[in-house]
């Protein structure tokens, strides 16, 4: 039996999901924005893991156009 | 190109008044269009994609990664709608599908420390989705 190069960060995903209540869903990356921006935000950062009580300016607009549903 | 020359390629060295040539050449023009009738309107298609709020029905969870640069800078974040965010950056990584699964696995640890069961997860790697959607 063959494993997946990533079978221990994928198995530990999964028992996460077992915990929960949790749908996987795609989506095309225009409705996927903000996560977008924050992923592109700190792939220039030296931050390991930030998080954002109130959302960063940038991410302001996108997130009212989501909640307008435009 | 000299006038005399272009007059005799394009008019067989005949001499046209400059109304003669262009009532010839919207005549030409007029016959052109009739003969490929305009249909770019019938065949554009509008794709309007836009974010899914699931009629707020239950918490949202979207996460991305990205990879940037070179060499690779690699970072990940995501949006848990109405509670917060989170974002980070990923040392020595530079593969696209580890990124963004990390993404996913960060989001649904942020989801459970905060207490947060029922959740949709989106992400926009159908690699990722495939992956732990498959069977076991």
């Amino acid at each position: 039996m063959r494993f997946h190069v990533y079978a221990v960060l994928i198995q530990d995903i999964k028992e996460l999901l077992k915990q929960g209540n949790v749908m996987m869903n795609h989506t095309l990356r225009e409705g996927n924005q903000c996560a977008d921006i924050l992923a592109k935000l700190d792939a220039s950062s030296n931050f390991e893991f930030l998080c954002h009580e109130s959302p960063p300016a940038d991410l302001l607009n996108f997130l009212r156009n989501d909640a307008a549903g435009s | 190109m000299h006038p005399s020359l272009t007059s005799m390629m394009c008019l067989g060295n005949e001499n046209w008044s400059n109304a003669q040539l262009s009532f010839n050449i919207q005549g030409m023009i007029a016959t052109l269009k009739a003969c490929y009738p305009c249909n770019s309107n019938s065949t554009e298609e509008n794709n309007l994609v836009k974010w899914n709020n699931n009629n707020n029905s239950c918490v949202i969870l979207n996460v991305d990664g990205s990879c940037l640069g070179s060499p690779t800078r690699a970072g990940y974040g995501g949006v848990l709608r109405n509670y917060a965010g989170f974002s980070g950056y990923i040392q020595n990584a530079s593969d696209i599908l580890f990124v963004e699964l990390y993404a996913i696995y960060q989001g649904l640890l942020l989801a459970k420390n905060m207490g947060i069961s029922d959740l949709v997860c989106y992400s926009d790697s159908l690699h990722c989705i495939n992956i732990l959607n498959g069977p076991p």
